[in-house]
Parts: C-alpha cells; sequence; structure tokens
C-alpha cells in the first residue's frame, strides 16, 4: 500500500513537472528576452553595437576589400594559404572565399546587433526622455553605416531591419532585395538621426560615438555613390543635388576655419588623434589593452620593429611603387610612406598607425577613422564637377591640396585629378574600393582593371555570395555575374 | 570457453544537431530537433572468451570484433546538410542514403601533364573568345579547370573531377569523397600468469575509416610557407620528373590545387592497430611477506599505447575534433595519445 502511494505521487509529480518543462527557464541565463531592464542595459547593448565594429572583417581587415582590391596596395606575404588574400589583389576570388564569408557574416551581427537593441527600446523607462531618441539614432547610424558596406560591396543583399525571432522568419528574409530598396533603408535610418536628438558632435571624452555631424556625412556620401551608379542614371541629378546638399550642410557645422589649418599629422599623432577637429567619426581603440587596442600598427608595418611598432611588422597593405611614384615629391602626405624591402622587391609602408608607446604585444591605441573633413570637402569636390560646376569643384580640391603643402591643382582631367586627390589623401584608409566605383563606370572599370591584370572581369564589380550563405537558399541568393555558378 | 555475439538494427530520431542558418539572423546555426530524420545504426558484435590454460600456468585469450553500418535514411524532408568546420570550408554532407556526416568535397583524378596543359590553353582561348564561357555544346580538350586565369593555369595542377559535366570546376564539382565510420573494428587481449609472475597485452584496431587531416591545409599546401609532408619531395615537377604523379607543383599561389579546396588530398586512411597496454607484473613469495606483516607485494611495470601502426600522416588516427556528430573523423591539430611507462609496486596489509 505504502509504495503504491510513493509510486502515485511520483507519477504526479513527475506529470506536474512535465506540464511545466517547457515554460521553465534558466535563472543562470541571459536571454534578449529577459535581458533589458533599465536604461543601463539598453546602454550596454549599445555598446555592443559599437563594439562589433571592432570585429576583425569590418574595419580590421577591411584593406582586403577597399585598397587591396583596387590595387593601390599590396598584401606581399600572408603565410600560408597565400591563396585567400592573394584572390584580393589577382581577381580570382571564388565564392568559398573565407574572408568574403566572415566580412559578410560578420557585417550582418553588426545589423543583428543593432536590430536586437532597437527591438527592445521601449522595454524600459529612461531619466531623460530624450535619451532614448538618442539611443535610437546612434543605433540607426551604424546599421545605416553597415548596409553601406554590404551594398557597395555585394550589390543586392538580404535586408533585415528588425529583429529576427525565429528560424522561419530567418529564412523568410533570407532572399536578396534589389540594391535600390537597401539604400531606401539606409536613407530612412539616416533620416531618423537627422531629426533626432543626437548631439551634433561628440566631445572627445566620448570619441567613438556617432554623431549628428557623421550622419550628415554618411548621407552624402551614400548619395554620391548613387549619384554615380549607373543602374540609377536617371535620378542623377537628384543625388547629386541631394549630395551637394548634406555635405554642404556638414561642411559648414565644421568646428574649425580652414583644413589648412590642421595639420595633417593632427590626425595620425596618438596625442592628437582622438581631439583631431577634423574627424567626424573615428572607431575607438585603447591602447596597452589586449581586448580593445588595435592591430595595424604591427600588421602593416615592415618587418623589422621601432618603426610602427614593437611587435614583428605583418607587412600587409603595403603602397605599390606605382603609386608612390605617383605622389608629388613635395605632397606632406607621401612623409606617411616610407620604403620596404620584401624579398627584393621595394614597396612603402604606412606611418598612420604607427604606435612606438604599446609595447612589445602591439595593442595599439590608433583609431580607425571613418569619416573626416577632407573626405567632405573632396566629395564636394566630386560633387560639383559631375554636376558641371567645375570652378567650386577645383575650390574644394584646392583646400586639400593646400594643406598638403601642394600648390592649386593645374591639369587637363578634372575627374583623375579629384580621384588622384582621394588616393593620396586617403592612403590605407580604406576609401578607395568606393571611390573607383564612383570614378569609373562598369565598363571603364573592367578596361582600366584589365590592362592592370587580364584576371579582372565583370565577377570582380561586385563581391561572391559566400558558399555557405548561398546554399541556404540558392533561388534566393543568387550568385553574382561572372562567378561562374549555375 | 564463452562466445557472445549480439545484432542490432537501431533507428534513431528526434535528432539534436546545429542547423545551419544564414548569419542574417547575427549567428550561424541554431541547435535544432529534428523529428522527422531517421539515422539507422546496424551491425554485431563478437566477443569471444577463452581460458586456455589453468593450473600452475593460467592462460585467457579474449577478442572481439564489431561491425556497424551507419546510414541517413530518411532527411524528413530536409534539404542536405553541409557542415563548415575550420577556415570557412563546407567539409562534411548529411545527406539521405549516406552515412551521416560524409566527407563533401573536391575529387582529384590526376596531374596536369604538359599536355593537358597545352590542350587546356586551347580550351582557353575558345573560353576567352566566347564571353568567358564555353559555346554550347563544347567538347573540352583538356582537363577541367577552376579558372583560366594564366597565374592559375600549370601543368603539373591537379585535375578534379567535373561532376556535373559543365566543363568548370565549381563548388558544385564537390561530391562525397569518403566517410569516417570504419569498416570493422575489434581488439584481443591476453594474459599470462606463473607463479608470482603475470604478464597481460591489449591491442586493438580499426579497419577502413578515414579521417580528413585539416593539418594538409598547412602542411600539404605546397605553397613553402610552413613545413611541409616528406613526400613533397616526390612531387610533380615536369612530365620527365612526375615524381610519384599524384602531388601536385609546388606553387606560391595554390589556389587551384590542394590548399584551398577540401579534397580528396585531405581524406587519409585511418586504419590502425594499437597496441594498448603491456604489463608485467610480480608478486613476491607469501613466506616473505607474512615476516614483514604485510598482506601482498607486487611490483610491475607497464606501458600504454606503445606502438600504433597506421597510414595516417597526422599524430592519431582515432580522431574526432568537431563535437557535432554530423562532423565526425575531423583532424586540425588534435593532441596526440600520450605513450604511458608506468612502474609500480602494490601493498595490501
Amino acid at each position: 500500500m505504502k509504495i503504491k502511494q510513493i509510486f502515485a505521487a511520483l507519477t504526479a509529480s513527475a506529470a506536474l513537472m512535465s506540464c511545466n518543462f517547457l515554460d521553465e527557464y534558466d535563472p543562470n541565463a541571459t536571454t534578449a528576452g529577459n535581458f533589458y531592464t533599465s536604461e543601463a542595459d539598453i546602454v550596454t547593448s549599445l555598446n555592443g553595437v559599437y563594439q562589433s565594429l571592432t570585429q576583425d572583417y569590418y574595419y580590421q581587415y577591411n584593406y582586403y576589400f577597399t585598397d587591396v582590391r583596387a590595387h593601390v596596395t599590396v598584401v606581399t606575404d600572408s603565410g600560408a594559404s597565400s591563396g585567400i588574400p592573394y584572390q584580393f589583389y589577382n581577381y580570382t576570388l571564388t565564392e568559398e572565399n573565407q574572408y568574403v564569408y566572415n566580412r559578410y557574416t560578420q557585417l550582418f551581427k553588426s545589423i543583428s546587433r543593432a536590430n536586437t537593441l532597437l527591438a527592445h527600446l521601449d522595454d524600459v523607462s529612461y531619466a531623460n526622455p530624450d535619451s532614448r531618441n538618442t539611443y535610437e539614432a546612434e543605433a540607426r547610424f551604424i546599421r545605416a553605416l553597415t548596409y553601406f558596406h554590404l551594398v557597395t560591396e555585394w550589390g543586392d543583399v538580404p535586408l533585415v531591419l528588425k529583429r529576427l525571432e525565429t528560424k522561419d522568419e530567418v529564412e523568410a528574409n533570407n532572399y536578396r532585395r534589389p540594391k535600390k530598396e537597401v539604400y531606401k533603408a539606409i536613407f530612412d535610418d539616416l533620416d531618423f538621426v537627422l531629426g533626432s536628438p543626437l548631439a551634433d558632435f561628440q566631445p572627445a571624452s566620448e570619441c567613438g560615438r556617432a554623431s549628428k555631424a557623421a550622419a550628415i556625412a554618411l548621407y552624402g556620401k551614400v548619395a554620391l555613390q548613387c549619384a554615380c551608379d549607373e543602374d540609377f542614371a536617371a535620378d542623377k541629378s537628384t543625388y547629386l543635388t541631394t549630395a551637394i546638399e548634406k555635405l554642404t550642410q556638414v561642411w559648414d557645422m565644421r568646428p574649425f576655419g580652414e583644413l589648412a589649418d590642421i595639420p595633417y599629422n593632427q590626425l595620425w599623432d596618438l596625442s592628437t588623434q582622438k581631439s583631431c577637429p577634423e574627424s567626424i567619426f573615428q572607431i575607438n581603440y585603447v591602447q596597452g589593452n589586449a581586448d580593445l587596442g588595435s592591430i595595424w600598427n604591427f600588421q602593416f608595418g615592415p618587418s623589422t620593429t621601432g618603426i610602427t611598432s614593437y611587435k614583428i611588422g605583418q607587412m600587409h597593405n603595403m603602397t605599390t611603387p606605382e603609386v608612390y611614384a605617383s605622389f608629388d615629391p613635395s605632397d606632406v602626405r607621401r612623409n606617411y610612406l616610407r620604403e620596404t624591402t620584401v624579398a627584393g622587391v621595394t614597396y612603402y609602408h604606412t606611418m598612420k598607425y604607427a604606435d612606438l608607446e604599446c609595447g612589445a604585444n602591439g595593442y595599439g591605441g590608433n583609431n580607425w577613422i571613418v569619416l573626416r573633413y577632407a573626405d567632405v570637402a573632396l566629395m564636394l569636390a566630386e560633387a560639383y564637377y559631375w554636376q558641371g560646376t567645375e570652378a567650386t569643384a577645383k575650390n574644394y580640391l584646392n583646400m586639400v591640396r593646400k594643406r598638403a603643402g601642394l600648390a592649386d591643382w593645374s591639369g587637363s582631367d578634372l575627374r583623375q585629378g579629384i580621384y588622384d586627390e582621394r588616393l593620396f589623401e586617403f592612403m590605407q584608409e580604406g576609401l578607395r574600393w568606393q571611390d573607383v566605383r564612383r570614378m569609373y563606370s562598369n565598363q571603364e572599370m573592367i578596361e582600366h582593371y584589365n590592362a592592370l591584370n587580364s584576371n579582372f572581369s565583370v565577377k570582380d564589380l561586385l563581391l561572391p555570395i559566400p558558399y555557405n550563405e548561398r546554399i541556404l537558399n540558392p533561388s534566393g541568393l543568387y550568385q553574382n555575374p561572372g562567378y561562374n555558378v549555375d | 570457453m564463452n562466445i557472445i555475439g549480439n545484432y542490432y538494427n537501431s533507428i534513431s530520431s528526434d535528432i539534436l544537431y546545429d542547423y545551419p542558418i544564414s548569419s542574417i539572423s547575427g549567428a550561424t546555426s541554431t541547435k535544432t530537433n529534428l523529428s522527422a530524420a531517421k539515422i539507422r545504426n546496424r551491425g554485431f558484435d563478437l566477443q569471444l572468451d577463452a581460458r586456455l590454460l589453468t593450473g600452475k600456468v593460467n592462460w585467457n585469450f579474449s577478442t572481439n570484433i564489431s561491425v556497424n553500418r551507419n546510414k541517413v535514411v530518411s532527411m524528413g524532408g530536409l534539404d542536405d546538410i553541409i557542415s563548415t568546420s575550420e577556415r570557412s570550408v563546407g567539409s562534411h554532407i548529411t545527406k539521405e542514403g549516406y552515412p551521416i556526416g560524409s566527407f563533401y568535397g573536391y575529387n582529384a583524378i590526376g596531374i596536369m601533364s604538359k599536355a593537358d596543359y597545352a590542350n587546356a590553353l586551347l580550351d582557353r582561348e575558345i573560353y576567352l573568345q566566347n564571353g568567358n564561357k564555353f559555346p554550347e555544346g563544347y567538347e573540352l580538350k583538356g582537363p577541367a579547370v577552376s579558372s583560366y586565369s594564366l597565374d592559375a593555369l600549370s601543368y603539373g595542377n591537379v585535375i578534379w573531377e567535373d561532376v556535373n559535366g559543365d566543363g568548370l570546376i565549381t563548388t558544385d564539382d564537390k561530391t562525397i569523397i569518403g566517410d569516417a565510420y570504419p569498416d570493422f573494428t575489434g581488439g584481443f587481449s591476453t594474459s599470462l600468469s606463473w607463479k608470482g609472475i603475470d604478464f597481460s597485452a591489449s591491442f586493438a584496431y580499426s579497419y577502413g575509416g578515414e579521417v580528413i587531416n585539416f593539418q594538409d591545409y598547412y602542411l600539404y599546401n605546397m605553397e613553402g610557407s610552413g613545413n611541409q609532408y616528406a613526400i613533397v619531395a616526390d612531387r610533380y615537377i615536369s612530365d620527365e620528373q612526375p615524381g610519384r604523379n599524384n602531388v601536385p607543383i609546388a606553387s606560391r599561389i595554390s589556389t587551384p590545387n590542394t590548399s584551398l579546396k577540401l579534397s580528396s588530398y585531405y581524406v587519409e586512411d585511418a586504419s590502425f592497430f594499437r597496441c594498448a597496454n603491456i604489463t608485467l607484473g610480480y608478486t613476491l613469495p607469501q613466506r616473505w611477506m607474512n615476516k614483514l606483516h604485510i598482506a601482498s607485494c607486487r611490483v610491475y611495470f607497464s606501458g600504454d599505447n606503445l606502438f600504433t601502426i597506421t597510414p595516417y600522416r597526422g599524430y592519431n588516427p582515432e580522431v574526432s575534433y568537431k563535437s557535432s556528430n554530423l562532423m565526425p573523423g575531423f583532424d586540425w591539430g588534435c593532441y596526440p595519445l600520450s605513450r604511458i611507462y608506468s612502474v609500480g609496486l602494490n601493498l595490501t596489509f
């Protein structure tokens, strides 16, 4: 009898347990659903969105996707499987390239973090009612910046603007959307930032945070990219008007007088970099910190120590001798390129990311500058050039030349002059790929690069959709032209 | 003498696995319960124990053998699962009708001779003239290649199997190139004792299993960027010096060859015969011990993993780097087994 009772009790409790089984939550685990309980959690989550900009394949290895791919720098020796990085320089990329996959997944990680934060903004209350929209503006700025990279590098991409909760939702959204829709989403995000209470500029103590000036500058840049995209030829003049409007607006907000008042080295010296008024948006790094330091001091360094770093240099992202030779010898920016030899070949490494204070671990304090005023000035020059207002274009071009110690521009091909100036100004700053995509039409792009390397063909206008992603939805994630996949 | 035999036919369902999802979710896989899929394990075990001698000399012997066949009976309506291991390389496939986590990659079928190379150059002309594709119905003169870029094309390159027959080597030409499951495994052990001396030995073996030796990513990439296997000394150099005629030409940029393609080059026979343990002991005579008030005293010497006979080039053919059961038999710098010698003394009071 007694045993029967115990058995009955056990059965009953087992039944009770099984009822609750699916409702149980693990009090030791933090999930997105129970994480957001106060404003401080929103701030932590926002920091996570910013932190995603320091992922390896976001800005750290950005050079493969920009300067190297645009053929102005070289990865001289990359150790084992040099084929993977070499594919970027040699135009033999395949859809199985691991770096392309990493870039794609990590950029979408930034998007997903921003979306997660945005989904939970209304879970908590705010001490200052403006804070909510400030946080939203910051997350949406980063989402816009990330989609700008995705759409300029892959063309059509999946467009996700909300937090995806289930596997079915993920599958339902995993298809490429026309790039026009992606650009529209970028403009929507930036419009929100422009109407938000976000500060015009961040003080040096908040270096690394987004600002309204950054959103306006990015707005101008995206509009200019659209204006130069032949797929949007019908809207070229509208995009140019928008670009000029936004770029002029941010130019007029500048917290300094003449560009020439800011010496070029103020952008790069570690003591002045974080507070340099020319910078509009930079990714902030912390010197000597294993998790928060940057790597370019040795990544872009020569194979010896004591020049850019006390860690042995990796010789990546080296300027080619042809590019070096195109600099005017009196150009102050040329001083940032120093000769070095790799396996008997001469290259020029950059001094922009030197850090001789951070020690042999190479945890550098060098920031990554995403947007700065020389970029705005030269984009204004570009926009006016494309609009046919050459005198104004030259005016902005000469501001940048003056700071570099050069005379006013005098040449016959203003387009070449402007884009050459961008090359000299932004060497090793990861802007070159988007620059040449604006400079050349698709056909010119293929002709120009095919003359440099016969492997360059239509496929190289865009990156391949990574194999591991494409197989998840082969029809919705159709491959870009020229990658020879059925 | 004892003989034990088991036959089994087991069907597993409700399988928990890492379902690959798009990175637009912020992750690349999610734990999922696959309720409709079925996996079958079928096989038998046979064990034999024998006491060969009793009395002054005691001699026992036992041996066992297991044969198991694993097969995905049904995917429950899902697509094939291609699992990504290291370096973003899709290396395993789980597909209806094949063992779970079969190896997935390119199949090498030869080395390009100079004549093959000359023919590939002719194909290249046609390919370029026709706007980077072949005309309808064109018959290749040379082997299919992954790229007609001149610096990627060379004699001494690997010839890959053009599985879909479209004249180009692309990801669509990946195929099943092996699996981790042995044809049979087993072992035997013996123990012998005489007076105070005891001896035992045990051995294990496995036949027909394979391993993806991913160390080859570095050690067999033919780039010279790190140490290579000794066999690369026998590589193809020219038609006159073909070496073993299955090791591709050395190249600083080996994209068309082994370095970036998970291929049959990485798949190695992981059969082995291992001496798992040998122990030799001596129990001291009781009459000595009685004087010392010790119940018994035994000294022994024992050796574990004394030797392994295997064609496998890595450290240990019995390896699984990936914990996921969709990615068995993958070696990526796994620790080798340690060889242990022990000398001991057992005292009982």
